[in-house]
């Protein structure tokens, strides 16, 4: 408890910690200096989905890159040379910043939302999702870029997995995915497109985050049927149940990387 | 007590550490001198647990390393490879090693001279205060074995001296130490027993020397 609460008020002095609270109020000053001088542009430009469109992109580079650095780091450092020389055993330090990092992030999170209603006019259910789907990018994308960092042994590799981790599962992947997934019969290419879509946490959660706020003129015909599924309650549960999954093996990967003796 | 039973490391089929058996007795100092490449740092890291041994086994007190935690907690480790956390203060840097280690920071202050440097941050300190930051933690949990590599690194002669003291007043508390050096003084001063070591093999122990003799076969072992 006491590592965790070291941990939270570390990463809550760190400057980096609040890249994603710097870009958050200067989009929502954009978004909101468009919509006060020209109201019609609140419903031509969907607020909403282009919070979310460019959360989906930003949230993920800024917190793969974060924690990828900040695990190379610790490997360039020397520091997990002595820190797998303590009682307290390096998995459980992994959980302990884990859990200290999304903690700090909760809380910026919480901030900008908060300046949010300042800014732009957004329903409360649609404030809700947006939360719960940054919250949750954060989480996987904190996951996934700690397992980089465990991976990389210097900072510069770090840098370059998060990056190529971003563009691949991020930037391109609907494109990978499409690309694919077309050198199929058709009769097997929604439920291919579903198989594939599983392996990636981040880009289900974009697309059921874009089911719930009803934009789905943003998807192409494959998605059709997967949108409706999406927004229901087993959907809902789906996504759900790869993220965490995602989280949880990545965890894991990282403790088992970093745990034993090399 | 450090046991080693053929404790050996390679990497393909070339050993950087031949297997080697050795006991060092509890309160006793070792230096661990050789030129860069001779094993000193892989038989530290051994012991640390921090590495895998390829070939034998170490035991401490009794325990092995697979029993991590109890095995971790009889040992205090001062790398020689290390950069502390920039933005952080003395005093925070130690009270971070004190939470891995579940242990206080305030008696090991005074005896490595950083009391009156707990505000300043670790980046702004000179390499010198850096090593003795870097042995308060060792010391955090005033453990039973203490392994220093190159703990006189950057270190004036007059802190030299003080760590000197330091060792003496844990050896005589009954603490094995085991340290690697470049500096032949340092070795020649501080410790009851000198392995030189060269390609993974200790080829030679000093001990029971007087300080001018044991120096000047340690010039001859490296050369000079």
């Amino acid at each position: 408890m006491k590592l965790y609460r070291m941990e939270t008020s570390r990463f809550l002095s760190q400057w980096e910690s609040y890249g994603m609270l710097i870009f958050w109020i200067s989009l929502l000053l954009i978004l909101g200096s468009a919509e006060a001088a020209l109201p019609i542009a609140a419903s031509y430009t969907n607020i909403s989905a282009t919070l979310m469109t460019t959360e989906g992109f930003v949230i993920p580079v800024l917190i793969l890159m974060v924690t990828a650095m900040h695990w190379s780091s610790e490997h360039e450092a020397g520091r997990l040379r002595l820190y797998r020389t303590y009682a307290v055993g390096l998995p459980w330090m992994v959980i302990s910043k884990y859990v200290a990092f999304m903690t700090a992030q909760t809380l910026i999170l919480l901030i900008a939302f908060g300046l949010m209603g300042l800014f732009v006019r957004i329903p409360p259910g649609e404030w809700i999702t947006l939360f719960v789907y940054s919250l949750l990018l954060v989480a996987v994308s904190a996951a996934i870029g700690t397992l980089l960092g465990a991976v990389a042994k210097n900072r510069i590799r770090g840098l370059m997995y998060a990056l190529t981790v971003f563009v691949a599962f991020v930037l391109l992947w609907p494109t990978i995915l499409v690309s694919t997934v077309t050198h199929l019969p058709y009769p097997l290419q929604e439920d291919a497109m579903i198989g594939l879509l599983l392996l990636n946490p981040l880009e289900m959660l974009r697309i059921g985050a874009m089911a719930i706020v009803s934009s789905n003129d943003v998807f192409g015909e494959l998605y059709t049927g997967l949108l409706g599924w999406l927004a229901e309650p087993v959907g809902m549960l789906c996504i759900l149940s790869v993220v965490l999954t995602g989280i949880f093996f990545s965890l894991l990967g990282t403790a088992k990387l970093l745990g034993g003796a090399r | 007590m450090i046991e080693m039973k053929k404790l050996g490391k390679r990497y393909d089929d070339v050993f950087v550490l031949q297997p080697l058996s050795e006991v060092i007795g509890k309160g006793r100092i070792i230096a661990l001198c050789g030129s860069n490449g001779a094993g000193k740092s892989t038989l530290l890291s051994l012991l640390t647990g921090a590495a895998e041994q390829s070939e034998g086994e170490v035991l401490m007190n009794g325990i092995s390393p697979s029993d991590k935690r109890r095995y971790n907690l009889q040992f205090g480790y001062m790398p020689d490879d290390f950069e502390f956390v920039h933005g952080l203060t003395v005093e925070k840097t130690l009270e971070y090693f004190a939470v891995l280690q579940g242990h206080e920071v305030a008696d090991q202050l005074e005896r490595t001279g950083l009391t009156m440097h707990l505000k300043k941050r670790v980046s702004d300190l000179s390499k010198g205060m850096r090593q003795r930051l870097l042995l308060a933690q060792a010391l955090l949990s005033s453990p039973e074995v203490l392994l220093l590599d190159e703990p006189t690194n950057g270190l004036d002669p007059a802190w030299v001296v003080t760590l000197g003291d330091i060792l003496q007043e844990e050896a005589d508390e009954g603490t094995t130490i085991v340290f690697s050096t470049h500096q032949l003084d340092a070795a020649a001063k501080l410790a009851d027993e000198i392995w030189l070591m060269r390609e993974g093999v200790i080829k030679e122990k000093l001990s029971g020397l007087a300080y001018r003799e044991t120096l000047d076969r340690l010039h001859i072992f490296f050369g000079n």
